[in-house]
């Protein structure tokens, strides 16, 4: 597996309402690997404090770029928290002197290290590492994978940073469905679904991811959410050709039923699959 | 601040215009550990009350009382105080958040279920759908996720995980032991309403695949009510006379089967 490629990237405006996102993504990932509930809870809230870190303190109390990834290591997982913000001074000297503020203890507490990484260009990363084991017992399992080597992941820096944009990538392709669908109906919770809308998300991202489970183009999917008020669009792939098969009306594949919009696009990596989904009660 | 007996006593000290008050909390820290003082003790434990408060509120869940769980992040505070060495050089925040939420784990193993509390989060799953419920029959349609949320007073990311709970994949067999609330034990499969005569004829229009005779003849109705009828969910619910929890979850869970025996 490689080391230098993570299992989930997230990349969302930092606002308080974002951690709720960022921790749904984290359950989601947890239900893929099994993982240990308290081990899950730990994630959670040190990945909230370095989160909510940036949200008060990288950009002067405005929303900016925050990225979100988690790597599976042989010794355990690591997350990183990423910003592109006004930096900390000294940032491991704020560890040792313990300046770093009520987060970084929270962050020590419950990882096994943390460090805090300046930026070149501006901005810091903050890394955590969680043990995979306790009492020699392994507290998630591996995802099953081929080997993680693929190409360029998309660079958020490139993307548009456009507000409220979320963009998640998963490798391999099986946490598509948990990930995707916490973060999707977070999403439309938030944007005033109601309960018989929301439900229909359940079927929506299933049915992409399984879809995705054997029309991905690679061993990664990307997708784009946006979320309005009773409004939530979702674009993702890349898709091997043929994905057209999505749309036919046949049951296994509910989306032309569900969805109030869905194209199709085609793209040089793969095709592209776009949501609406709106709630006309 | 208002919260717990430990501010009460801080608030008493402002009425004694009381001198510690005034002085930094790294005076504070040497005077205790030279003297050991219980009023020093009393005015730390008040200014580091925010960082109790915050740790024992990662474990406010369903079941146990705040103030209760402040009390015991409380406990570990004061303890960190008694151990804290000035002298060290490290920050009292790194042996204070250790030791709080070491005292709080201890707490829940003490109590005899496990921190995590499976079954508080059933439970909350329970009670998401009791109040979906209420709501759907007080104002006539289903409830928006934060309706309900507002509703129960609880954070919408709560509501969230706890209809993940209600609608997992694996959460509830049909033939589970089911409390229909009015203390008759049967299956949810005895909670169903009767076959509607209506229903044959969409039935029939339901050919669009043939794996889908192999489904119960209740998922091949929702289905049809939904796919074909284009019933939402909470018609489908009144409909056929369960709740529309149940109606998503066999939708889920028909469509799951379809896609499988669709690959085979």
């Amino acid at each position: 597996m490689t080391k230098d490629a993570p299992i989930v990237g997230l990349h969302v405006q930092s606002r308080p309402q974002t951690l709720t996102i960022v921790r749904g993504m984290l359950a989601g990932i947890a239900e893929e690997l099994a993982m240990d509930p308290e081990l899950l809870d730990d994630l959670k809230t040190s990945v909230s404090e370095a989160c909510n870190n940036v949200v008060l303190h990288a950009y002067a109390g405005e929303p900016g770029p925050m990225d979100v990834r988690v790597f599976v290591d042989d010794d355990g997982i690591r997350v990183s928290v990423e910003d592109r913000g006004v930096g900390l001074r000294g940032p491991q000297a704020a560890i040792e002197d313990g300046s770093g503020g009520l987060g970084v203890s929270v962050m020590q507490a419950l990882a096994r290290d943390v460090r805090l990484i300046p930026r070149t260009g501006g901005g810091t990363e903050v890394e955590m590492l969680f043990d995979g084991h306790r009492d020699d017992r392994p507290l998630f399992r591996a995802p099953v994978a081929g080997p993680l080597e693929h190409g360029p992941r998309p660079d958020p820096e490139d993307g548009d940073d456009a507000d409220d944009e979320i963009t998640v990538t998963v490798s391999p392709v099986a946490l598509l469905s948990p990930v995707l669908g916490r973060i999707a109906r977070t999403v439309a919770a938030t944007a005033h679904f109601s309960l018989d809308r929301f439900s229909d998300v359940y079927l929506i991202t299933d049915a992409l991811a399984a879809h995705a489970d054997h029309a991905a183009a690679g061993d990664r999917i990307t997708a784009t959410l946006r979320g309005s008020d009773r409004r939530l669009s979702l674009a993702l792939g890349p898709f091997r050709g043929g994905t057209g098969s999505l749309l036919e009306p046949d049951a296994p594949s509910p989306l032309p039923m569900l969805a109030d919009e869905v194209t199709i696009s085609r793209g040089a990596e793969g095709d592209t699959v776009e949501l609406v989904l709106l709630d006309r009660r | 601040m208002t919260h717990g007996r430990v501010t009460d006593q801080g608030v008493s000290a402002i009425t004694r215009g009381d001198p510690l008050r005034l002085a930094s909390t790294e005076e504070l820290f040497e005077r205790f550990t030279r003297d050991r003082d219980p009023h020093v003790r009393e005015e730390l434990t008040r200014r580091f009350l925010p960082l109790a408060r915050k740790l024992a509120r990662r474990y406010n869940g369903a079941r146990e009382p705040f103030d209760d769980l402040l009390q015991v992040a409380c406990v570990g505070l004061v303890k960190a105080l008694d151990r804290y060495d000035v002298g060290r050089g490290t920050a009292f925040s790194s042996l204070a958040v250790p030791t709080i939420l070491g005292e709080l784990k201890r707490y829940f193993r003490d109590l005899g279920w496990a921190v995590h509390v499976p079954r508080g989060a059933q439970e909350l799953a329970v009670k998401v759908e009791d109040c979906s419920q209420q709501l759907a029959s007080r104002d006539g349609r289903p409830p928006s996720v934060q309706t309900l949320a507002q509703y129960m007073d609880l954070p919408l990311e709560d509501v969230v995980d706890a209809l993940e709970t209600a609608r997992a994949h694996h959460a509830a067999s049909l033939d589970a032991p089911h409390d229909d609330g009015e203390g008759e034990n049967g299956s949810l499969v005895d909670t169903f309403g009767r076959a509607d005569p209506r229903l044959l004829a969409a039935e029939e229009r339901l050919t669009v695949c043939a794996a889908a005779k192999l489904l119960s003849q209740r998922e091949r109705e929702v289905l049809c009510l939904r796919f074909v009828e284009d019933l939402t969910q909470s018609e489908i619910s009144a409909r056929i006379g369960v709740s529309q929890m149940q109606v998503s979850r066999i939708l889920r869970r028909s469509l799951a089967r379809l896609r499988e025996l669709a690959d085979d």
